[in-house]
Parts: C-alpha cells; sequence; structure tokens
C-alpha cells in the first residue's frame, strides 16, 4: 500500500501541467542558455569549465524548483479539501504525511535528471583540448545535488503541511536560502552558533567551485548532524501538524 | 437487528459552544436512516467525529460493531462517506481521483474503479479532469468513491445539494439500490422531503441534541391532528369553533377551515371530531368534508424545532 500511496503522490505532483513545465523551462532553460553563451563568448563550451557554470544553473533553479515541488506536495491534499477524504478511509495521519517526501523527491529526480545530463554530455563531449570532466567530479556533485534539493524538498514539504498552503512557504524559504543564512554566516559575532544553519552544512559537501559559503569551516561530522537535525525537525513539525489537524 | 452506528454520551466543544452535547443515537444496520437537523444543529460535526476527522470531547462510539478511536482503521475501511460537497483534485481526472483514494483503501480497492464508475454513470467521461465536472458530476463521483471499500456503511452529509431535479431523482434511486445491496445509508440533510422519499428511520437534533427519532410513520403520527373542515359558511363555522373545548386552535386559509384538534386520551383526534361536526351541524350548517390532515415530515420538524425554541435553557 506505501509504495502505491507513493506513486499517487507522484501522480498528484506531475499532472500539474503548469509547475512541471515551469519546472522543466527553468532548469533546461537555464543550462542550455549557459551553454549558449559560453558557445558565443568562450572557447571551449563544454569541459569543466562549461560543467561547472551549468552547475551554478542548476543549483540556483534547482532550489527554486525543490522549494516549490516540496512545498505543492506537502499542501496539495489540504487546499483540494482531499485530505479529509484520505483520512477518512482509516489510513494513519503520519503515513499520509510520510509518503509525500518520497513523491516530492521522485519528482524532483525527474525534473533535474535531463537538465543534469545535457551539463554531463557537455563537459564530456564540448571539452575541446582543455579539462575533461572527471568521474569523481560527476559523482561529487551528484551526492551534493541529492542533499541540497533532498533537503530543500523536505522543508518544503514539512512547513506546507504545517501552513496547509504553499505561497508563503515557497517565499519563506527562498529568502531563508537566498538571503537570510547567506547574511547570518558573515556574522561574525554569531561565532559557532552558525554551525547549526542548513545551508553552510550542506554546503559543506560542495567542491570549492560551486559552494555558496566557502568562508565557513565546519567539520565533516558537525555538517551531518546540522542537517540530521534539521530534517528530524522538519518531520517532525510536519507530522505532527498532519496528525493533530481537523481534517 | 444489530447496529451500523452507535453513539453514546457523545459531546463535542468549539471553546464555550457545545456543537454536539450528549448525543445518545442508534442506527440499525440495513436502512436508510436520516439525520435531520436545521443549519448549526451538529450534523457535519457528528459525522467528522464518526470518520475521525475531529476527535470528541467525551462519549463512545462504534462503528459496524468495532469501537472508536481504537479500531477506527478497521470501521473506515467498510465505510465509504461523503462529507459536505465531494472535494477532488481538479487537475486529475475522475479515474486518477479515485486512483488516489484507492491506493489508501489498498489493492481491491483499485479493482473496483471501473464498476464503480460504471455504477454511478460515469465510465465514458472518467478520463475528463474534475475541474470539468458539473456538479452532479461530482456528486457522482464522490459516490463513486465511496463505493471503493465496498462499504457496508455509506455516510452521506447533504449528498443531494446542488442536484438538479433529474439528478435528485437518479440519487433518490441510487441509494435506495445500496439499501438493498445490503448496505447502511447515514444519510444527513435539510431537504425533508428528499429524507421523507428515501430513508426508513429519521433521527432529529437541534443544538447537538437528539430531539426525535423513529420511523417515518412514528414520527408523523407524534405531532399535532388536523382537520380541513368544509361546510357552506366558512365564517361562521370559525366563529362557532373558537373556544370550543374540542378545538386547539381554527383558521382560515383558502376558503377552507383548518381546526386543530384537541386529543382526549389518545384517541387520535376522534372525539373531537366528532363534537366539532356536532357544533357544527346543530348550528344549521351544511358540512360535507371532514379530512383529516396527514402531517408531514417537514411540518413535524418545524413543530419540533421550533418547539424548542420555546424551552427555557
Amino acid at each position: 500500500m506505501t509504495l502505491s500511496m507513493i506513486v499517487a503522490e507522484v501522480l498528484k505532483l506531475a499532472r500539474r501541467r503548469g509547475l512541471m513545465w515551469t519546472a522543466l523551462a527553468f532548469m533546461l532553460g537555464s543550462v542550455l542558455l549557459i551553454l549558449a553563451v559560453r558557445a558565443v563568448k568562450y572557447t571551449p563550451t563544454g569541459g569543466e569549465d562549461g560543467y561547472t557554470g551549468c552547475m551554478y544553473a542548476i543549483i540556483s533553479f534547482g532550489g527554486l524548483v525543490a522549494t516549490a515541488i516540496g512545498a505543492t506536495s506537502g499542501s496539495q491534499d489540504h487546499s483540494s479539501g482531499v485530505f479529509r477524504d484520505l483520512v477518512a478511509t482509516g489510513i494513519s495521519r503520519l503515513k499520509l504525511f510520510a509518503v509525500r517526501i518520497p513523491g516530492a523527491l521522485i519528482v524532483m529526480v525527474g525534473l533535474v535528471a535531463p537538465a543534469y545530463l545535457i551539463a554531463v554530455a557537455a563537459g564530456l563531449t564540448l571539452a575541446g583540448d582543455h579539462t575533461k570532466l572527471s568521474g569523481s567530479m560527476i559523482q561529487d556533485d551528484l551526492g551534493y545535488l541529492a542533499l541540497l534539493f533532498g533537503t530543500l524538498t523536505v522543508l518544503g514539504c514539512a512547513f506546507s503541511t504545517l501552513a496547509g498552503s504553499r505561497g508563503w512557504v515557497i517565499g519563506g524559504l527562498i529568502v531563508l536560502e537566498w538571503v537570510v543564512q547567506p547574511l547570518l554566516t558573515h556574522v561574525d559575532q554569531l561565532g559557532r552558533s552558525r554551525d547549526w544553519l542548513l545551508g553552510p552544512a550542506v554546503d559543506h559537501f560542495a567542491r570549492e567551485q560551486i559552494g555558496r559559503y566557502n568562508d565557513l569551516e565546519l567539520s565533516s561530522s558537525q555538517a551531518w548532524i546540522t542537517i540530521a537535525v534539521w530534517m528530524a525537525a522538519a518531520f517532525a513539525i510536519g507530522a505532527w501538524r498532519a496528525v493533530t489537524r481537523d481534517a | 437487528m444489530a447496529a451500523a452506528i452507535e453513539v453514546s454520551g457523545l459531546t463535542k466543544r468549539f471553546g464555550s459552544r457545545t456543537a454536539v452535547d450528549s448525543l445518545e443515537l442508534s442506527v440499525p444496520e440495513g436502512c436508510a436512516y436520516g439525520f435531520l437537523g436545521p443549519n448549526g444543529a451538529g450534523k457535519t460535526t457528528l459525522i467528522r467525529m464518526l470518520l475521525g476527522l475531529t476527535r470528541p470531547n467525551q462519549g463512545q462510539i462504534s462503528m459496524l460493531g468495532l469501537n472508536l478511536p481504537a479500531e477506527r482503521a478497521a470501521a473506515l475501511a467498510r465505510t465509504g462517506a461523503i462529507v459536505e460537497e465531494p472535494r477532488f483534485h481538479n487537475h486529475l481526472t475522475g479515474r486518477e481521483n479515485l486512483r488516489i483514494i484507492a491506493a489508501a483503501r489498498g489493492s481491491e480497492a483499485f479493482e473496483r474503479i471501473a464498476t464503480s464508475l460504471a455504477k454511478v454513470g460515469l465510465g465514458d467521461r472518467a478520463d475528463e479532469r474534475v475541474k470539468r465536472y458539473s456538479l452532479g458530476m461530482r456528486q457522482r463521483l464522490g459516490v463513486a468513491r465511496c463505493l471503493l471499500s465496498d462499504p457496508g456503511l455509506l455516510i452521506l452529509d447533504e449528498p443531494s445539494n446542488g442536484l438538479d431535479p433529474a439528478g435528485i431523482h437518479e440519487f433518490r434511486a441510487m441509494i435506495r439500490g445500496f439499501v438493498d445491496e445490503g448496505r447502511t445509508v447515514f444519510l444527513s440533510s435539510h431537504l425533508l422531503a428528499e429524507v421523507e422519499r428515501i430513508c426508513d428511520r429519521v433521527a432529529i437534533v437541534d443544538h447537538g441534541r437528539l430531539i426525535a427519532e423513529g420511523t417515518l410513520d412514528e414520527l408523523r403520527s407524534g405531532g399535532e391532528k388536523q382537520l380541513v373542515v368544509g361546510c357552506d359558511d366558512v365564517e361562521r363555522a370559525l366563529t362557532l369553533l373558537v373556544g370550543s373545548p374540542a378545538v386547539k386552535a381554527a383558521s382560515v386559509r383558502d376558503g377552507r377551515l383548518h381546526v386543530a384538534l384537541v386529543e382526549v386520551a389518545d384517541d387520535g383526534g376522534r372525539a373531537s371530531a366528532a363534537a366539532i361536526n356536532r357544533t357544527l351541524v346543530e348550528a344549521g350548517l351544511a358540512v360535507h368534508q371532514l379530512e383529516p390532515v396527514a402531517a408531514t415530515l417537514e411540518q413535524r420538524f418545524l413543530e419540533i424545532t421550533s418547539r424548542l425554541g420555546e424551552e427555557p435553557e
């Protein structure tokens, strides 16, 4: 039953044509634009540099898309009014919340994969006489993207379950990710308490060329603990709201 | 007869307002049971508690012989429900919406999607997006969603809302069909004529309390006995009858005299009707009609619910 519920979550998201086309346009469009500009202004178009340029676009737009997909996943049963019909089937509310996360993650993979594959293809085939993209870089970047988009998707899902709608959650998470956290990392008076910011913790696993918080030094164990605390807290908040709210 | 729904001492408060107040209710299996009440009487709140959508402050509930909340999952697995207007993911088709619910109900529910859609007459339109559906089609899709669980109990909250006369007629036949299949239908409504045509038993609630319960005949016969009197001088007859010990109230409407009878020892108003006839004939009036008025459920409902307002709190 759990698998079919995850498939149902994927169906609910994937059938949102406006959201899907917009997300694909952001992801593919930004990567193709980077490659087009490089083809005109730089040599080579691809290679390690071209691939890294595409990664900037994927990270920036993918973050927005992950937030939107997560937030839609967490709120769509509530905003449509179907949550009460799902509760009335007798299924556990915790399960109803929990299946949203893998459903949203699967959709995210489907949206990011084409753009990333294009970036990798360009990195491998359009390198000219420059450094070609290495397998270890692909592996490291894939891990980082999974971590970055995974955490944003979970946050979007959990907070929109809490709020029951997605608009404010998407706006709030964008401000948190792209305004509040970058500012806080530069406030030296906060000292080690900055170790508990999610953005720097996730970026600890990014290579230097694509990391956004290179000024802040963290140990890997601290980074994992910070990520785990944020994810556990987000899951707990979303689950609590799903279990306790009047349907 | 076993009870499909058994409720005892059930109370739900929202702040200082008591929506359901120590409610006692027993719905027999295999019947269409009407749950009537004015707006705000507590009908939907009771249904929401039955379905686990909101928690009662106190009281016991059992559904299909299973105690809630301990055995809620098992009880709801055999229950189908429409709460208020049926809601769907509008960007999905009718069939996809059923797949969403079937995923939560299990593999057998998937197998019932096609038959449920066919049963409510949506087989041909099942692959259209729900946002293109009319209200009547949504109501039918809501019923199809209920049928995915092959329910022993159907809980329907105002299911005829927004339906046109043909839709209501169709819906009525559908519900009677469910009862004929041995299912129990618990139907909350304020459309009294509809309940009168569909249901075998009725409960009336107001201010969260049960006021009356029984078969339709029991409820209708419990009201005031009335008589329509036809004679050659209605105005004079009215003058003669006002103040008579056999008459509770009298008035002229549409050229006919309507008389509410005083009942003596549960005789159904027979002695009073005879006394009225005698009074008019002895006064020289030509009486050509003495016709008992069969009370409708609506009249009883209005009598009961308006009488409540006169009671001291």
